[in-house]
């Protein structure tokens, strides 16, 4: 059986892949100016997307429920590691960016573990993952951290939870000094970033009401409207 | 469309004016606005033509990357190195398309056909009047 994502993450990952399918106007002057490598990636990207699209997304807005991805693991892989690596590029705050390093980062890790056999990823927010490493929180790595509360607060921790509870629900037992700063930080940097909201006490992930747009990011590129 | 699957057992050798051939049918494709026919079918709701184009200009572009190396290696003979699968649905396009120019040309190519017969005539018939008027004068 095929893995099954969620509408809402179908929807993020389509609108990351119409952005893509305008790098094919970079690849005819890729080619003219001899740059082979470069356009051999830009007709690689295009060409993944088609398929995904034509084999599982499909085109335009559907109605809910859930989306098979039945495409063969290997193309799913390179679009889920492009669009993770896109992602975390992203300047600025951009919660559907957060959103979907995380949803890559689980698809991954369910296609490689083979988990797609028996275990749907679109039941209720099936791709929320285990980001806060059982032993430790990552104290070293800010963009971690905040990966690791990131994901909590959407997936695991009741909604509207207060950030004392949710730092100690989330800590693992026996968390040093450091481990709860670097988490009271990545959560700080969240709110800065507007990722999360605070509504007094309590947090709560915002909704992603600055994520840019296909049509947003072809202007912001300088490329032409073809549609 | 019925495919090919599986190792490719055997080598296909393209020749370089074949090669040219194919880079010059599909050096087009590269342009953006061959794109703009999916996003047609797509404001359109023809989801089974947008499937379709977005299918066959990925395989062209696979075979771009894998083939025909942008043009770059022209003027040598290459073997194929695509999945035959991927040769297969490509190929039979080629053909396809090939016998559509073929027919959609026809009329240019009789046109040609006509001006050169007329023009073989108009030779004749001066040559012929000329030669008869040179021994008139001699």
């Amino acid at each position: 059986m095929a893995l099954a994502i969620a509408r809402a993450d179908r929807d993020l990952i389509y609108s990351r892949l119409q952005v893509d399918l305008y790098a094919i106007e970079d690849l005819m002057p890729s080619v003219e100016r001899g740059e082979y490598e470069e356009a051999r990636r830009l007709a690689s990207k295009v060409a993944d997307a088609l398929r995904l699209i034509a084999t599982d997304l499909r085109w335009g807005s559907a109605p809910g429920g859930e989306v098979e991805l039945a495409s063969p693991p290997a193309l799913l892989l390179r679009v889920l590691a492009r669009l993770q690596e896109e992602a975390v590029a992203q300047p600025g705050p951009d919660v559907g960016a957060l959103k979907l390093q995380l949803l890559c980062i689980a698809l991954r890790r369910a296609i490689e573990e083979g988990e797609g056999a028996d275990a749907p990823a679109g039941e209720g927010r099936g791709w929320t993952i285990h980001l806060v490493p059982r032993g430790a929180f990552p104290v070293a790595d800010e963009a971690q951290a905040e990966l690791a509360v990131f994901s909590y607060v959407l997936g695991e921790c009741p909604e509207g939870t207060t950030v004392a509870d949710l730092l100690a629900q989330m800590l693992p037992e026996g968390a040093s000094d450091a481990e709860r700063a670097a988490a009271e930080v990545a959560v700080k940097r969240l709110v800065a970033r507007g990722a999360l909201c605070m509504e007094g006490e309590r947090v709560l992930a915002c909704e992603p009401s600055s994520e840019r747009r296909p049509e947003d990011r072809r202007r912001q590129g300088g490329a032409d409207e073809r549609r | 469309m019925a495919g090919k699957t599986g190792a490719l057992s055997m080598s296909i050798t393209i020749s370089a004016p074949q090669g040219e051939a194919l880079w010059r049918l599909f050096e087009s494709t590269l342009d953006p606005s061959c794109l703009a026919q999916l996003w047609r079918a797509v404001e359109k709701r023809e989801f089974d033509t947008a499937d379709s184009i977005a299918q066959e200009y990925a395989d062209t572009l696979d075979f771009l990357i894998e083939d025909l190396s942008w043009g770059a290696g022209l003027g040598e003979d290459f073997e194929l190195r695509s999945p035959p699968d991927l040769l297969f649905r490509v190929f039979t396009r080629v053909g396809e398309e090939a016998a559509e120019i073929r027919e959609a040309t026809e009329p240019e190519r009789e046109e040609a056909r006509q001006e050169e017969e007329w023009n073989r005539l108009l030779e004749e018939a001066s040559r012929d009047v000329l030669a008869v008027l040179a021994e008139g004068e001699g």
